[in-house]
């Protein structure tokens, strides 16, 4: 298997197969698995079998109407290192009722992410480190969020009003 | 690379854009897609690019960008640097008003080196989403995404 097979196999256990998606770990409290902002391990880090079965199920949720939103990954590259993968995935929810607070209103969400995989000596992986980048969706939610070129050269600071 | 690395990385951000760039290879790509800065390869964009992160001027509104290592997995050839960023005195950030505001975030970028150590390969994602929460935004909440009850149904 590659590394973009596995990024390819991680990502569709993720979202249809949590049982077979738990066979790319390391047992309990030998992984960690990270997918936003840390403030406390206790709540925000994955470490146990139940907190990988209760915070993970939302990813393989299939029921269109129950507002949780309907997510699918495509992993389009990946970045094979020594004890480690890295890889780009495109990303998309479809059904959600809200997404951060703020109301989707039928609107299919579209954005891109990262996840980052630390394996051990058995190919287990012991850490998982993942981001979605969710500027795009406030955007395509209606929020005023800007993303200006600034170091593009010739930018005018003055454009932003 | 090494902790060390990512540390002397995060310093050379608030020394100079010039300082930061000479740790770029010739031949890199940078990219920072929560900033929609995809496909960087050129030392003059990269440049504008750092020259917020080393503002030193507290009244300008541009903001002096704190950031700290929470650590670094791989090696000389590649890995990742995780990171927590917290501005100060900053005015505006991505359209929202954030004056006295004080908000962070975590991220984590990834690195290939050459055999120089100069990075020829960076991808960089964190979490803006919780940061809405943090400054006020009307309705934002911590929470992706939340299932349908009686009441909202």
């Amino acid at each position: 298997m590659t590394n973009l097979e596995f990024a390819k196999k991680w990502a569709e256990t993720r979202h249809n197969d949590l049982s077979a998606h738990r066979e790319l770990y390391a047992g309990a409290e030998e992984f960690c698995i990270e997918t936003r902002m840390v403030v406390d391990h206790l709540g925000d880090t994955i470490s146990t079998d139940s907190e990988f079965t209760e915070q993970l199920a939302i990813f393989t949720n299939k029921d269109p109407e129950n507002g949780l939103g309907v997510q699918s990954v495509t992993v389009t590259e990946a970045f094979e290192g020594n004890g480690h993968l890295f890889f780009h995935w495109d990303w998309q929810v479809e059904g959600a009722d809200t997404y951060r607070g703020f109301p989707v209103e039928g609107k299919t969400l579209v954005s891109k992410g990262s996840t980052f995989l630390e394996f051990n000596d058995d190919g287990k992986i012991i850490l998982d480190s993942s981001f979605v980048n969710e500027n795009p969706v406030f955007q395509q939610l209606g929020l005023p969020l800007i993303t200006p070129h600034y170091w593009e050269e010739g930018f005018d600071p003055a454009s932003l009003g | 690379m090494n902790y060390a690395f990512a540390v002397k990385w995060l310093k050379a951000f608030r020394d100079s854009s010039e300082a930061i760039c000479a740790m770029y290879a010739d031949d890199f790509v940078f990219e920072d897609p929560i900033l929609d800065q995809y496909q960087i390869r050129d030392k003059g964009d990269l440049g504008r690019i750092f020259t917020l992160y080393a503002n030193k001027d507290r009244t300008n509104g541009l903001g002096v960008h704190n950031f700290r290592i929470r650590g670094y997995i791989g090696d000389h050839k590649s890995g990742l640097i995780r990171w927590e960023w917290s501005p100060e005195d900053c005015t505006n950030f991505i359209g929202f008003d954030v004056e006295d505001k004080p908000f962070f975030a975590q991220g984590h970028t990834f690195h290939q080196y050459d055999d120089d150590g100069r990075i020829v390969r960076e991808s960089s994602w964190w979490d803006s989403g919780s940061i809405l929460a943090d400054v006020g935004v009307p309705g934002a909440s911590k929470v992706a995404f939340a299932a349908k009850t009686p009441a909202n149904v």
